[in-house]
């Protein structure tokens, strides 16, 4: 059971201040949902956990051991990534993009062994996209696209999965398939943390929501009480607010705030 | 056909014509070929995996050019007359001198932007002083031997030279050949790269090295045989799934296969004087590049 968490994380880039005194937590059990507008530091947050970019002060820490005594294989069996746009720069098949998933436990130089083999079949079983294994990923639709990543996610066996925006530009369909899937992946022994727009969505499925807002964390908490009017106006500078319709969550916007 | 009687001479050191001229001749020349054109193949295959670029080569980072400026210098120079030997030290020497203005260029973590920018800046650097040491050479007989060396050929080649290429181009196959899971990575963007536990800097510098080595050694004794790190890789892409592991694994055979059916071509393809093997692995070479460039296009 892996458990990564920043204390006081400040991140510079160009001397511009990105993320400010930015401290949270993330374990198993979990599907949490990191939200704010465009250029809060989301995606910066995700790098700088995953340990890919260098914090100008405070600390990350994965099982209690900071972040850079850590090698980067070893950070790779306990924190897996999926990347914004599910980027794939040669024509390869699903299932070949699904075995590069398994590399962080075994460097084969050719085709890889039977425990990987089912690890493999598991994942594409898991992700509903077994009858894809022969297409090539850079033919796929977005949606799929980005299924076809989960699954590679899933055979790297991380304990904490990074998503970066897994649902922006898919379809209704899609979007519920896609966060159904990543919520099926939460485990006692993992979770899943997700960078997201759709506020609906993120009350919807997300167990736990950080709100950030210009390099800060400025709410957290279950969705009711992160998605507040106030929080709504000060943030995004909307005139929003949390309902729910026949049983589900959802965030009316009525109008933006000058 | 060889005819068995021909080999068993060969080999048995009999100093009749055939095993001197087997063994003195052809012999280096078919190594030479297989060792080079493996060399290329790999170092093309590796640096199209790691820019991502299917028309990546070995010349495009400027090791190919630079090589080849070191071995121009040993010739104008002069050196090369007294030590025939200087001629290949001066190409290794210039390939190495290029992967370090290579790292100086493009630092110590470079995008594949920089790093691409960075090899032509050093191409057009080395292509523009050998035009200057042909430009000024004050004998014309010197800067000819120049001028057809940088065409490429395995001709009158030694067992010397391949004592003195191959070992270095065989290290830097495997230096390449340790590269593959990386590349696989890399195909799914440099922070997933990374979070699968690649150390990005490591993999370029094993890239540029193992290139620098293979390519350098390769130019410092055969001159610049171009394009084989570009075709080799594309016509075996296909078949091994597209997996830069698997090319990499494929072109070394398929490069030593293509650069010696290539070299016995020019040996039978003219009565008159030899063509040089530069000239005709360009002369494929460059429309296939070409439209290669124009089925990118159109994909876009």
């Amino acid at each position: 059971m892996a458990r990564l968490s920043s204390k006081n994380l400040s991140v510079q880039g160009n001397n511009v201040s990105i993320l400010n005194e930015v401290s949270v937590t993330f374990g198993p059990e979990e599907l949490v949902g990191v939200i704010g507008p465009n250029g809060a530091g989301k995606t910066t947050l995700l790098k700088s956990l995953l340990g890919l970019l260098k914090p100008s002060s405070g600390d990350i820490t994965l099982d209690g051991k900071t972040l850079g005594s850590w090698g980067r294989i070893d950070i790779a069996k306990r924190i897996g990534y999926l990347a914004q746009g599910a980027p794939c720069h040669w024509p390869m098949t699903v299932e070949r993009i699904v075995e590069i998933g398994c590399s962080p436990h075994s460097l084969p130089l050719w085709g890889i062994d039977a425990e990987d083999r089912k690890i493999v079949e598991n994942a594409l079983r898991l992700t509903g996209i077994s009858h894809l294994r022969d297409r090539i990923v850079t033919s796929l639709s977005g949606g799929e696209r980005t299924l076809v990543m989960i699954a590679r996610c899933l055979a790297g066996r991380a304990e904490i999965l990074l998503a970066d925006e897994p649902v922006t530009g898919l379809d209704p369909r899609h979007q519920i398939k896609v966060i159904q899937t990543l919520l099926s992946s939460v485990t006692k022994n993992t979770g899943v943390v997700m960078v997201l727009h759709d506020l609906s969505l993120a009350a919807r499925y997300c167990t736990r929501l950080i709100l950030i807002h210009e390099g800060r964390v400025t709410a957290e908490g279950d969705p009711t009480s992160v998605l507040t009017p106030k929080n709504l106006s000060d943030v995004y500078g909307i005139d929003a607010s949390l309902r729910e319709i026949d049983g589900q969550a959802l965030v009316v916007c009525k109008d933006i705030r000058i | 056909m060889i005819p068995v009687g021909v080999i068993h001479e060969a080999f048995a050191e009999f100093d009749t014509a055939y095993g001197v001229i087997i063994r003195e001749l052809r012999l280096p020349r078919a190594i030479l070929a297989m060792a080079i054109g493996a060399g290329l193949g790999v170092a093309g295959a590796a640096l199209q995996g790691l820019l991502r670029n299917p028309l990546a080569e070995p010349g495009l980072i400027g090791v190919s050019g630079t090589a080849a400026l070191g071995a121009v210098i040993a010739f104008y120079s002069g050196l090369s007359v007294t030590f025939p030997f200087a001629l290949p030290a001066g190409g290794m020497i210039g390939a190495l001198i290029s992967v370090v203005l290579l790292y100086m260029l493009a630092g110590r973590d470079p995008s594949v932007l920089t790093l691409i920018l960075a090899g032509v800046a050093i191409s057009a650097l080395a292509g523009a002083l050998t035009t200057l040491a042909l430009n000024l050479s004050p004998n014309p007989y010197a800067a000819f031997e120049i001028f057809f060396w940088l065409m490429g050929s395995l001709a009158d080649r030694s067992l010397n030279h391949v004592a003195l290429a191959v070992p270095f181009i065989t290290v830097g196959i495997v230096l390449l050949m340790t590269t593959g899971p990386s590349l696989d990575a890399l195909t799914l963007g440099e922070d997933v790269a990374q979070s699968l536990g690649v150390r990005l800097s490591g993999l370029q510098a094993r890239v540029i090295i193992g290139t620098a080595l293979a390519v350098g050694a390769s130019v410092s004794v055969a001159g610049v045989i171009g394009f084989v790190g570009l075709v080799v890789p594309h016509l075996l892409r296909h078949a091994v799934g597209q997996s830069p592991s698997r090319l990499l694994i494929v072109s070394a055979p398929g490069g030593a296969a293509l650069t010696l059916a290539a070299d016995t071509a020019v040996r039978f393809l003219t009565n008159g004087p030899e063509l040089h093997l530069g000239v005709l692995t360009a002369l494929i070479g460059a429309p296939f590049f070409l439209g290669l460039v124009l089925k990118i296009r159109r994909e876009g």
